[in-house]
């Protein structure tokens, strides 16, 4: 696997029609992704689309995730707020990379990560601000349904370099 | 650290393909195809274990299009 600095990740379209709708109308979301390589503390590594949230100030996984992992929790929950409620989520940390195709790029060796409850099922993982939009240069574009991802230190050094 | 580019396939067979099917449940994807579904992670990363050893799994759960607000 390669050093990478930049990444285009395309929008994932999925289609859904509304509990009850009688008309059985298409909506359609499309929603940024990238994929993050993630390596556990037991070794094991696997790679899964993140959804994206600049709203988010960090990131969120699924206990399952993180159970799989073998991650130290944190030994009780704290509160974070969301739009629609307070949630109780663990604290815990992990080794986090982007990836695409021969391209590798390390996020954070130790990134501090909020792990849902093991009951909440239907949520997605999240990458957020902290650490991802600390350490690239983000570019959303959703009328072309890609983002763009430059890892920053490497953006400088070239910028440097004259390049 | 080997050589991952059946990732990029993995990935853009994840953003083609319609995966309504799936809804709620683990999948994981390789050789332009979803190789097995579940309902738990660890079911379906121990199926890419076994099958495929020396690659990393690309596994996700796929979610409903209903709008969120986070």
């Amino acid at each position: 696997m390669e050093n990478c600095y930049h990444f285009e990740f395309k929008y994932k379209a999925v289609k859904w029609i509304a509990d009850g709708d009688q008309e059985k109308r298409i909506h359609e979301v499309r929603r940024p992704v990238a994929v993050v390589l993630l390596t556990g503390t037991n070794g094991i590594r696997i790679a899964e689309p993140f959804l994206l949230d600049s709203g988010a100030d960090n990131s969120f996984i699924k206990y399952e995730l993180a159970e799989l992992l073998e991650l130290k929790l944190s030994d009780n929950t704290v509160k974070v707020k969301t739009a629609g409620a307070d949630i109780e989520v663990y604290t815990s940390h992990v080794e986090m990379g982007l990836v695409h195709g021969n391209g590798y790029c390390e996020i954070s060796k130790d990134a501090f990560v909020y792990v849902f409850q093991k009951e909440k099922q239907d949520v997605p993982n999240i990458i957020g601000r902290t650490p991802l939009f600390d350490k690239f240069r983000i570019t959303f574009q959703q009328y072309d349904d890609k983002v763009s991802l430059a890892f920053m230190e490497k953006v400088m050094a070239r910028k440097m370099a004259g390049k | 650290m080997k050589s991952t580019d059946y990732l990029d396939k993995d990935y853009e067979y994840f953003i083609k393909a319609d995966l309504d099917k799936y809804i709620g449940k683990y999948i994981a994807i390789h050789d332009g195809k979803v190789q097995t579904c579940g309902t738990s992670l660890r079911e379906v990363y121990e199926f890419m274990k076994n099958k495929y050893p020396g690659i990393i799994p690309f596994i996700t759960q796929v979610q409903t299009g209903q709008a969120m607000v986070l």
